[in-house]
This record gives C-alpha cells, sequence and structure tokens, in this order.
C-alpha cells in the first residue's frame, strides 16, 4: 500500500491550472501587470507605515515611544488579517502543487479555505470589537521643531491623510510635498497612497459580491433551462435595463456614506454581466457527455454544478472578473467625485479628482494629474490582466500561437 | 455452446431490463407562441428486454435513435410514454431520491472519449466521486480500489493522478469503463463505446469489455452502427429505424437468415474481403421525412407495393426469438 502510494506520487500530472499558470507567465506585460498590483496591494496594505505624520519611535524626556503602532486603528489590523490570510493562502496553494496528491488536492484545498475564512472573519470581528479606537493629536513634528523630543524616526512620507494645514494649502510640487497639497493643506501622496486602500478593496469586495451572485444564479438558470431560465433571464434583463449608476446614486442618497454601503450596492447591481456569461457556458456544457455521467452516476446536482460544469465554464466569468473590478474602481471614482462616494476626511482617488477644480476657480493640476493617473494605471493594468487571462485560458489561440 | 445454453435459461424467467412501448418525442416549437406544431418521434413505441447476463445489441444508422433510447431509460431524457423496468421496478417515474439508488445500478459508457471526461479532474477523482458519493469506500481502502479498478481496464495505477488530456483515446476509453464500473453496475450501457476509436483499438476495447463482462457478471445494453461490432459481442440484436425496432433476433440467426429488407440492406454494407451478398438495389439515403402512414422504410425498400403505405407494420414474431416489422415476409 505504502509502496503503492510512493510509486504513484512521482507520477503527477500537469493539471490544467498550472498549464494555463504557464501561458499566463509567457507574457511579459502580464507579469509586469501582476507585479503592478501586487505592488499596490503591498502599498494598501501598509499605508500607515508608509504615509503616516506619527513617527515610528520617538524619544521625549528620555523615554521611548511608538506612537505610530499605539493608533493603529481596527481597520488596520482587519487589512494586515486578511493580506495575511491570502498570502497564506497563496503559500498554501503553491505547496499543495507540490506536496499534495492531485487525487486529495481539491478536498484539501477546500478544507484549507474554510479555515482561512473562519480565520478572517472571526479576527475581524475580534479586532474590530476589542481594539479600541484611539485618538492622538499630538504634533509630534512641532515638539521636535522645539526641542522637547528627539530621533525621532518617520514613514517616508511624514504626513497623515486627515490632517489639515493651511498655511501650506495649494502647493505645487515641491521638496517638501512630493505630489503638492490640496486646498486644505493635505498632502497629495499621502492621500493618494491611503486612497489605494479605498479603491482596490472596493475592485474586489464589489466584484466578489457580485461575482457570487450571478454565478449562481446563471448556473441554476443555464443548468435547468426551460421555465427557470425564462423567469431568471426576464428578472435579469429588468435588472440589466435600470440605469445602475443613477440607482447607486439614488440609493446613496438614502443610506450612510459609508465605503461598505457602496460595495454592496455596486456588488448587488453589477452581476448581470457574469449570470449571462455562467448562462450560456452552462447551456453548452449541459449537454457535454461528462455532465451526462455525472448525472448517470446519481452525482447531487451541488457536485455536478460546481464540480464539474463550474470549472469548465469559469474561464469567461474570470476574465469578466477583471474587467469587472476595473469597473468598480472607476464607479466609485465618479461617486466619490460627485460627491457620492466615502466621507472625508476617508482619502480616495475619485474624490481627490474633483478637489482639483472645485473650491477655487484656478486649475490644481498636480490635485488632477496623479490621482488620474493611479485610476488610469490601475484599471489598465486590471484589463491587461483580464486579456492576459482571457488569452492563457481559450485554448484555440494557444495553438494559433 | 454451455454457456449459451444457460443464457437460454435466463432468458425465460430472469429479465433484468425490460423496455414497454418506450417513446421519447421532441416537440416541433414554432412561431411567436413557441406552438407545438409537431413531433421528431426520435423513439417510438419500442418494447424489448435484456435477460441478467447477457448483451443485447442495439444497430441502426445515425439518427435511428439509438443513442435517445438508451438516454431514456438511463433517465437522462424525459420520456414522452411507456415503462421501463428495472429488476421489476418501473424507473420512468421514480422520484429523484429514490432514482439515485436506481442509478448505482446502471451505468453508461459514452460515445466520444474525448468529451465523457471531465478536463479538471484527475483520473483518480473522476473514479473516485460516485464511490465518494455512494458512501462505497472512503480513504485508503478507496485509493486501492481505484487502483483495482484502473489495472482491471488495462491501465496502470500510477495512471490515478494524471489528467484526462494526457492519454490516448483507447486510454481514455478503458477510464470511461472504469468510472462506469466503480458502481459495480448491474447493467452497463454502452452508447457506441468504440465508434470513435481506430480499428485495432476498437478489438482491445471489445475483448475488455467482453472479458469485464464474465469477470462482473455484467449486462450489456450495446449501442453501435456497425453491425459487425455488435455481431462479436451481442447475444440478441435489435435493428433501429427511425425511432422504431424493426427487427429483433438472436445474433447468429439475424446474421444468417435477415428478415427484414432494411437489415440485409444493413448487412449488404459490411465490407466483407468476399462479396458473396449482392448488393440490393435500394437507395442508401434515408428520407428527409417519414410519412406517418406507412410504414417507416417505404422510401427505400426494394420490396414494397402498394399496400405498405396503407398502414405500419407491426413487429411480428416469425420464429421463437425472431421478429420483424414487415408486410412482405409471409
Amino acid at each position: 500500500m505504502n509502496t503503492n502510494i510512493k510509486k504513484i506520487k512521482k507520477e503527477w500530472g500537469t493539471s490544467y491550472g498550472q498549464l494555463v499558470w504557464h501561458q499566463f507567465t509567457k507574457n511579459a506585460a502580464n507579469i509586469v501587470c501582476m507585479w503592478f498590483i501586487i505592488i499596490l496591494f503591498t502599498i494598501a496594505v501598509f499605508a500607515p507605515f508608509i504615509a503616516n505624520d506619527k513617527p515610528f519611535m520617538i524619544r521625549i524626556d528620555g523615554n521611548s515611544y511608538f506612537p505610530l503602532f499605539e493608533t493603529l486603528t481596527a481597520n488596520d489590523y482587519s487589512v494586515f488579517l486578511a493580506a495575511g490570510t491570502f498570502a497564506a493562502l497563496v503559500l498554501l496553494v503553491r505547496r499543495n502543487a507540490k506536496k499534495v496528491d492531485p487525487f486529495l488536492r481539491s478536498s484539501v484545498l477546500a478544507k484549507q479555505i474554510y479555515l482561512c475564512s473562519a480565520i478572517l472573519v472571526i479576527g475581524i470581528i475580534l479586532l474590530q470589537v476589542f481594539v479600541p479606537r484611539k485618538l492622538d493629536a499630538t504634533d509630534y513634528k512641532s515638539m521636535i521643531a522645539s526641542g522637547n523630543a528627539s530621533s525621532a524616526v518617520f514613514p517616508i512620507v511624514p504626513y497623515g491623510y486627515a490632517r489639515t494645514d493651511i498655511k501650506v494649502s495649494q502647493q505645487k510640487p515641491t521638496k517638501e510635498h512630493w505630489l503638492g497639497t490640496d486646498d486644505v493643506g493635505s498632502d497629495v501622496l499621502c492621500r493618494l497612497i491611503h486612497g489605494t486602500r479605498v479603491s482596490l478593496s472596493v475592485g474586489f469586495v464589489a466584484v466578489g459580491i457580485s461575482s457570487v451572485i450571478g454565478i449562481i444564479f446563471g448556473a441554476v438558470m443555464g443548468y435547468f433551462g426551460g421555465k427557470v431560465d425564462f423567469l431568471g433571464m426576464r428578472l435579469l434583463e429588468i435588472m440589466m435595463s435600470v440605469p445602475t449608476f443613477f440607482l447607486i446614486i439614488t440609493i446613496v442618497a438614502f443610506f450612510p456614506r459609508s465605503l461598505f454601503n457602496i460595495m454592496i450596492i455596486i456588488g448587488i447591481t453589477s452581476w448581470t454581466g457574469d449570470a449571462r456569461f455562467v448562462r450560456a457556458e452552462f447551456f453548452k456544457l449541459r449537454n457535454q457527455d461528462f455532465v451526462q455521467a455525472a448525472i448517470s452516476l446519481g452525482l447531487p446536482l451541488r457536485s455536478i454544478l460546481f464540480r464539474h460544469m463550474l470549472p469548465n465554464g469559469i474561464a469567461p466569468v474570470l476574465v469578466n472578473l477583471t474587467f469587472g473590478i476595473a469597473g468598480a474602481i472607476f464607479i466609485e471614482s465618479a461617486l466619490s467625485f460627485l460627491g457620492f462616494g466615502v466621507a472625508p476626511p476617508t482619502p480616495s482617488w475619485g474624490q481627490m479628482l474633483s478637489t482639483g477644480v472645485s473650491t477655487s476657480g484656478q486649475f490644481l493640476w498636480w490635485l488632477t494629474l496623479f490621482p488620474g493617473l493611479a485610476i488610469f494605471f490601475t484599471v489598465t493594468a486590471y484589463n491587461l490582466l483580464g486579456e492576459g487571462l482571457r488569452d492563457a485560458i481559450d485554448p484555440k489561440l494557444r495553438k494559433a500561437v | 455452446m454451455h454457456r449459451d445454453m444457460k443464457r437460454n435459461n435466463m432468458t425465460e424467467n430472469n429479465s433484468i431490463l425490460k423496455v414497454e412501448n418506450l417513446k421519447t418525442w421532441f416537440p416541433i416549437k414554432k412561431g411567436l407562441l413557441r406552438r407545438t406544431v409537431g413531433f421528431v418521434r426520435a423513439v417510438d413505441d419500442v418494447s424489448f428486454e435484456i435477460p441478467a447476463g447477457s448483451t443485447f445489441g442495439l444497430v441502426g444508422e445515425s439518427g435511428s435513435g439509438k443513442t435517445t433510447a438508451a438516454r431514456t431509460i438511463a433517465r437522462l431524457i424525459p420520456s414522452t410514454d411507456g415503462k421501463v423496468y428495472f429488476e421489476g421496478k418501473d424507473i420512468l417515474h421514480l422520484h429523484q431520491s429514490k432514482l439515485r439508488k436506481i442509478r448505482k445500478n446502471i451505468s453508461i459508457v459514452f460515445q466520444d472519449p474525448y468529451s465523457s471526461l471531465n478536463p479538471r479532474m484527475t483520473v483518480g477523482s473522476i473514479v473516485a466521486e460516485p464511490l465518494k458519493i455512494h458512501n462505497i469506500a472512503k480513504g485508503s481502502e478507496m485509493i486501492d480500489r481505484i487502483a483495482m479498478l484502473l489495472e482491471k481496464v488495462g491501465l496502470s495505477a500510477s495512471h490515478i493522478n494524471r489528467y484526462p488530456h494526457e492519454f490516448s483515446g483507447g486510454q481514455r476509453q478503458r477510464i470511461g469503463i472504469a468510472r462506469a464500473l466503480a458502481l459495480e453496475p448491474k447493467i452497463v450501457i454502452c452508447d457506441e463505446p468504440v465508434s470513435a476509436l481506430d480499428v485495432s483499438i476498437q478489438s482491445q476495447i471489445l475483448n475488455l469489455l467482453k472479458d469485464l463482462q464474465e469477470q462482473f457478471n455484467l449486462t450489456y445494453l450495446f449501442i453501435a452502427h456497425d453491425l459487425s461490432v455488435v455481431e462479436f459481442i451481442s447475444n440478441t440484436v435489435a435493428v433501429m429505424y427511425l425511432g422504431k425496432i424493426v427487427e429483433i433476433a438472436p445474433a447468429p440467426v439475424l446474421y444468417e437468415k435477415p428478415l427484414h429488407p432494411y437489415t440485409k440492406l444493413l448487412l449488404s454494407a459490411i465490407p466483407r474481403p468476399v462479396p458473396e451478398r449482392k448488393k440490393p438495389s435500394a437507395q442508401t439515403e434515408a428520407p428527409s421525412s417519414a410519412s406517418p402512414q406507412g410504414c417507416p422504410f417505404l422510401g427505400r425498400c426494394p420490396v414494397s407495393d402498394g399496400f405498405c403505405c396503407k398502414a405500419i407494420p407491426p413487429l411480428q414474431e416469425f420464429e421463437p426469438g425472431h421478429s420483424a416489422a414487415c408486410f412482405k415476409m409471409h
């Protein structure tokens, strides 16, 4: 038995995922986009360490203090936890590909995902409940200037996103403020870095919600067909005919302006595309012999839909997903630009764009250019990533190249 | 000879699958309101019995309803009318939950080995999933069992972790057979299992099917459009034409003394090294639509006369176990 398994271990085949990954990494543009997004994520996760007006360490009256670490909020810790779990999951997937028998891989992976999401959910709840909200309005820079404190270690961008300073408002890029300041004297680079969090999390959570709804809806419509499909498609057409953007504006007007509400609203209004893709794929797969075989073996519906059909029909959805992330970032930017987005002082790229033209009569180019470029590059990177993924998945293109 | 005797005895008392007047019609819908304007009678009034442990061959040209009949019996396509008894139980009207237990006993080997295996699953998990779902085996016992199954169908246990795209057509068909046998079914529906393979592989797979039948005491419903393949493996052969069985007989009898003109036409199409039979002068193309009144074979029949267009010939028994649906046999 044991020798049997050892012998088997040498003969692991290449999975479809590995083939796609191989194909995906062949293209240099894909790698560049992937690294761009990974770096963006790193910036978003470690934003308080990169741009903060609290020093890492400071000596006041001979005692050492660590104000930056003390003022981290529950949200910061939640972001760290989420990033940590995600990184752990990526490492686990890589480990699985090397260590775990492909035969058991899917069940092992499912267990790992359940465990990680449980840790994440429980952790976030605990953090939100138990981490106290600390306000530290001490101006450490003036303390150093007045000689009360010494040997402070500040982050690279030593400004807080919420700190205003009318004396330096509307400054062009200078040595102190690399990307200039806005009309209330906040540092643009600092707000740009903290705004990354909003834009990326909006993209991911909104698309996560919409793809779950879309996939389940489309799978049921495509598998059952007939009356279910007819009713589902009419409901979907109603959803599609509603002007999403104005619906979001209306809903945002009723509910408090919070990032979470915006994510949910974008999520539950943009699932129609995914649903249509999945439905079309499932129609095609429904009559494939391997699905018929699964039915004839008496497998439960859950297994047929999500184990046999979905992995074979996920490709267009995956591509649509990356475009969806770009779209969600756009919607959030537009909402924030119009003043319906996240409430200040929380920064977001769209909101920063709007400050470039609103209050003062003149056009402050650095307030528009840098957030605009950030949105442009992020959306482009996601779109290119989506296209690269589509090319890697599509076997017809693979043969042609 | 002895085995044939035994099988003949079994025929009388022990039929594992009994199909009665099975009909599968597909509605033709037209117009804005999708009104049903007619039916495609893919399977029309088909009846037969399969004794346990034997092989029942179903032949006919493409479009004659063989595959539809098989899939209707396996409850993959809803039937219009008729009954299918599996071990005395009517399975066409069973509720989904009870059906699952029956499905364990009826499995299918599909025609196209390229589309019948899930490309995203390893061979091991393809075979393992039914075992898990039906609580037959777990853990290392399951791996042993899968290894045993793969070895039985002529693959090696080391293939467990390979993906279907790494195999040739013949090997894939073997995987399909292993999956079909995983649940230890009582009856296996072979839906043209060899027609997508090249000739040398065909004979290997047919021999494998025959060996497995002896080992596991399987019953086959064997569908093919190639009469020589069916001759090799079947005990009884039924010939289908446009949804109807036109002739049914024990295999040797059918090949020696075909009664129906369509069977004769089919037999003449088998390539022989010495063409001793002269080709009957019949049209070889299928008519585009069958008239509902007369004999469905009318347009191509070399022996038809005026009477044939008036009624559909019923299946009549001409000698024990040998029936044909033709008026011109007397």
